[in-house]
């Protein structure tokens, strides 16, 4: 894209953006101009009001967009970008943390700690993938999980501390609007040196998108540039997102576009990729304030861009232009020396051991009591604790099935948009209905099934398949974000038994339905273990299995749907309960689960095990009050990742 | 005579069954049909905080309101008598605990009715739909409250509370009517959600049934919606061209959302007609008009003119 192009059509879009705004007070403005002091009060809107919230969304956009370049030069993927990489969530569960628990650094040092979150998010990123994954789709998969992991803990704290968190406007992620030139004097120094700095660097930031080794055999030193484009590209998003929250899909598609349109150089594409992001925040931001005028409520531009992006996801897609398709290491089995059937042995009464505790131990008014099986404590307690098993054993199997088929260790059913699809659509039904739904269950179970065959769809499409099915699981996050947004902001009360629901609570379980799930997980589970051979024939490769005489495709979408099903049986019981299909797999890796048999089994006990003592966490920390299962469950995911890391290490 | 002895024995005999069978039976129509009381529920759990209020306000002490600590942040008024049991948040009540305090009425509000049949097997469930976009809510709230009151045997109570609520806010119109003269007075109630947006509240709202019980015309008249607020960009406030707004406490971000220059020129602000009020509940009970008249009405007294 040429100079001469992108700088009128930004032009002409800042000043559509100034006057959907509202009609400038052309005589007023002349008179200003002429040294007269702005007297009217449609002048200071016009100053400080209009002006600046187009310069806000330009430089956001130009922002967003360049640090997306600059990730997706650095790992030389071009699905990278400051969501994808959990970058954007980092950040700002770090702000909200802080909102929370310490106000005063939030409103003085916003951008300080959005930076250690954002940080935080990749350096997690780093040790989950490892130095060399960063560069393919498990880096994105594992950007996905760390997005899910703090969005959860964000939601837990949204939940606890609901009325502040509204009243301080932390609901309004992606708000645009401004009450003066404060906030963009804050970002312009810093975006702009940052953005300038990044234009500099066109000749190490090519070497990067060649290769590393050949980066390395020119004299570039990558171990001094990696952390310097990388942190530059956490400042630009910690800036933006410290003064007008997450604001999805910006620094994702901007690059890309710029790619399509023709960027050839790096410097080409960085600077596409600032015009691009500029613009088309510029364009959503003028969407969003005309839809304003117009509905009873704000919507705030945060929620309108999901709804632009996913579209334009998918155009990009069909397109075709995402080319990455390296080849991705199964995880190999480690064989700690103990006969598998032993370990199954060995989980089965570890699960049974963490039941019977989990069911029988709890707080009361008098402290920590073992209840008597026949109190009522323990008829409320034990279909939570079987929903909690369940609901951990279909997420596990889920995630085995969808990590064989992807081919892929990293692939777990949250991250593919199956439960946030789920989400989504709780979502909307709520700021549809205007109140939420009394059962979220029913609601639930449509958004998966509407998001399975969207992702059926997609495999269909044939050998981009894998590719499609993550972007399905990104866009499906960024709505969900997106209706949750608009939901709090416009909700009443209604909104705690919503959030409730979405970070995974037991609290719906009672005697039957428990027992329902406990029926069609286990037989669910009996079929997928039947079709165990099916799975080792495809984790050989295609090609391998349909030699042996499978009918791969049918193979395929017949494990998916069961997958598929099960993680919607999952989502509608509890909600959201992020990292259990990720872990639970990798776990029964690490304790020798070779063969798809045996990784079910194993997965599924650990998973079982895993949201036992995550609901039990929940239900006991904050005695009387109970928090959902979310929570626990990425404290134990964070953990999980640690240990992996020094695995690695070693 | 033996005609006259006949009928007065059949007026006896009528009168018989009636009168002890009535008083023994509590009749309670919720939002899921009737429900029978053989006598005045002692024990009761609000799960809402809005019953939670109207349950005080009967002078009945609840075993259990869910967040305590919530409620005494953001409600404030009535306070919730000492040794209240929290039963957890309002959108995750805590079945154990409400099991191990032995109600013997569970009260529920909008939105909670997924707990009814777990609630069920503890006590009674009663669930009143409080905040609906079709109805008026000021008008439902005055009918909850005497529906309870009938559930405790405390009708003679509520009626003289809800007189002497009336009184109160027909004393209030009056001193105000005396402080700001003829002319209609125009004020408008709003809580601040961040720096850049408002919420309005406007028709079907509590904080509106105060201010039409004051005699109060709204000064930025707002559309009817479920729980009587919208939310709206703040330089929409740049509008309202007379008329008095009050923000609710507590406003954490004072500082950002009051000195900018923006707010600094809207004729609302540049004028002096921004106040701010104590914290208040605005989607409580009954008594919560009250307790926002109170406020407004003292607040605009003490900035009165004269």
């Amino acid at each position: 894209m040429s100079l001469r192009l992108a700088a009128p059509l930004l032009i002409a879009l800042a000043l559509a953006h100034v006057l959907i705004q509202g009609p400038p007070p052309l005589g007023q403005v002349l008179a200003y101009g002429l040294g007269h002091e702005a007297a009217d009060y449609r002048m200071i809107l016009f100053r400080d009001a209009a002006l600046p919230r187009t310069v806000m969304a330009l430089l956001v956009g130009a922002a967003l967009g360049v640090a997306g370049s600059l990730l997706q030069h650095w790992l030389r993927n071009s699905l990278a970008s400051p969501t994808t990489l959990g970058i954007a969530s980092g950040a700002w569960c770090a702000l909200v943390a802080a909102t929370v628990f310490a106000p005063a650094l939030a409103i003085d040092g916003g951008f300080w700690v959005a930076c250690t979150g954002g940080l935080v998010a990749a350096l997690l990123v780093l040790v989950i993938v490892g130095p060399r994954g960063m560069a393919g789709l498990p880096a994105i998969l594992a950007g996905m999980a760390v997005n899910l992991l703090f969005g959860a803990v964000a939601q837990a704290l949204v939940l606890v501390e609901n009325q502040r968190v509204r009243d301080l406007g932390l609901w309004a992620a992606g708000d645009l609007q401004q009450n003066g030139w404060g906030e963009v004097l804050t970002l312009l120094p810093l975006a702009a040196c940052l953005i300038a700095v990044a234009l500099l660097l066109g000749r190490p930031l090519a070497l990067f998108r060649l290769n590393v080794e050949v980066a390395s055999g020119r004299g570039l030193s990558l171990a001094l540039y990696g952390p310097v484009i990388a942190g530059m590209a956490i400042a630009l998003t910690a800036a933006a997102i410290s003064l007008v929250g997450p604001i999805a899909f910006v620094g994702l598609l901007a690059p890309n576009c710029a790619r399509l349109l023709g960027a050839r150089t790096s410097v080409g594409e960085l600077f596409g990729a600032l015009v691009v992001g500029a613009g088309g925040l510029l364009l959503t931001d003028a969407i969003a304030a005309s839809v304003s005028t117009v509905t009873r409520d704000i919507v705030v531009t945060g929620v309108v861009s999901p709804f632009l992006g996913a579209p334009v996801l998918l155009l990009i897609l069909l397109r075709r232009r995402l080319a990455d398709r390296r080849p991705v290491a199964q995880a190999v089995p480690v064989t700690p020396g103990i006969a598998p059937h032993r370990i199954v042995a060995i989980l089965a009464v570890l699960g049974l051991g963490l039941g019977v505790l989990a069911i029988f131990l709890g707080r009361s008014e008098a402290g920590w009591v073992w209840t008597s099986p026949d109190s009522m404590a323990v008829s409320f307690r034990w279909p939570r604790v079987l929903t909690a098993a369940m609901v951990g054993v279909a997420l596990a199997s889920g995630g085995v099935v969808l990590q064989t088929l992807l081919r892929n260790p990293l692939a777990s059913p949250e991250i593919i948009g199956i439960s946030t699809g789920a989400g989504f659509a709780v979502a909307m039904a709520t700021v549809l209905t205007g109140s939420a739904i009394a059962d979220p269950r029913p609601v639930s179970i449509m958004g998966s099934l509407a998001v399975m065959c969207l992702i059926l769809f997609i495999l269909r499409r044939g050998h981009h398949s894998t590719l499609g099915v993550i972007m399905m699981g990104i866009a499906a996050a960024a709505m969900l974000d997106a209706g949750l947004a608009f939901a709090i902001s416009t909700g009443g009360d209604e909104v705690y038994t919503f959030l409730g629901w979405l970070a995974g609570t037991t609290i719906y379980a009672d005697a039957n339905s428990s027992l329902v799930l406990l029926g069609s997980v286990c037989a669910l589970g009996a079929v997928l273990l039947a079709l165990a051979r099916w799975l080792d024939l495809i984790a050989l490769g295609p090609e391998v299995a349909g030699g042996r005489g499978m009918h791969v495709a049918l193979a395929q979408m017949a494990l998916f749907g069961l997958a598929g099903v099960l993680v919607a049986l999952a989502t509608a019981a509890i909600g959201l309960a992020p990292f259990i299909g990720l872990m639970a797999p990798g776990f029964a890796r690490l304790l020798g689960a070779g063969r798809a048999r045996m990784h079910l089994i194993m997965a599924a006990m650990i998973g079982a095990s895993l949201m036992i003592v995550s609901d039990w966490i929940g239900r006991m920390a904050f005695y009387p009050i109970q928090i959902p299962a979310g929570p626990g469950a990425a404290v134990i995911g964070g953990a999980y990742f640690i240990l992996v890391l020094r695995r690695r290490l070693s | 005579m033996f005609r006259a002895v006949l009928l007065l024995l059949w007026l006896g005999l009528a009168c018989l069954p009636t009168g002890p069978a009535a008083a023994q039976a509590i009749r309670i129509t919720d939002k899921h049909g009737d429900h029978s009381f053989a006598q005045p529920p002692g024990r009761v759990m609000a799960l809402t905080w809005s019953l939670a209020e109207q349950v005080i306000e009967l002078g009945v002490t609840p075993v259990g309101v869910a967040d305590v600590d919530g409620y005494t942040t953001w409600v404030v008024q009535p306070p919730v008598p000492d040794g209240v049991a929290n039963t957890g948040l309002r959108g995750t009540p805590n079945f154990e605990r409400i099991a191990e305090l032995q109600p013997d009425v569970i009260l529920l509000g909008d939105r909670q009715e997924a707990f009814i049949p777990q609630l069920e097997r503890i006590a009674p469930v009663l669930q009143f739909e409080l905040f609906s976009e079709g109805h008026d809510n000021a008008e439902t709230a005055r009918r909850t409250y005497l529906t309870l009151s009938r559930l405790f045997g405390r009708e003679a109570e509520a009626t003289a509370r809800l007189a002497q609520l009336d009184t109160k806010l027909a004393g209030l119109a009056d001193k105000l009517a005396a402080a700001y003269g003829d002319g209609v007075l125009k004020v408008s109630v709003v809580r601040f959600a961040g720096a850049t947006s408002v919420r309005a509240y406007g028709a079907n709202s509590m904080p509106e049934a105060a201010l039409t019980a004051l005699g109060i015309e709204s000064a930025w008249p707002q559309p009817v919606s479920k729980w009587g607020f919208v939310t709206r960009p703040v330089t929409e406030m740049g509008g309202i061209a007379e008329g008095i707004v009050f923000y609710i406490g507590p406003l954490e971000m004072e500082e950002e959302v009051l000195n900018s220059p923006l707010w600094n020129a809207m004729p609302v602000s540049s004028e002096g007609r921004l106040h701010g009020l104590d914290p208040v509940w605005t989607y409580g009970g009954v008594f919560s008009i009250g307790y926002l008249a109170e406020l407004i009405a003292g607040k605009l007294l003490e900035i009165a003119p004269r």
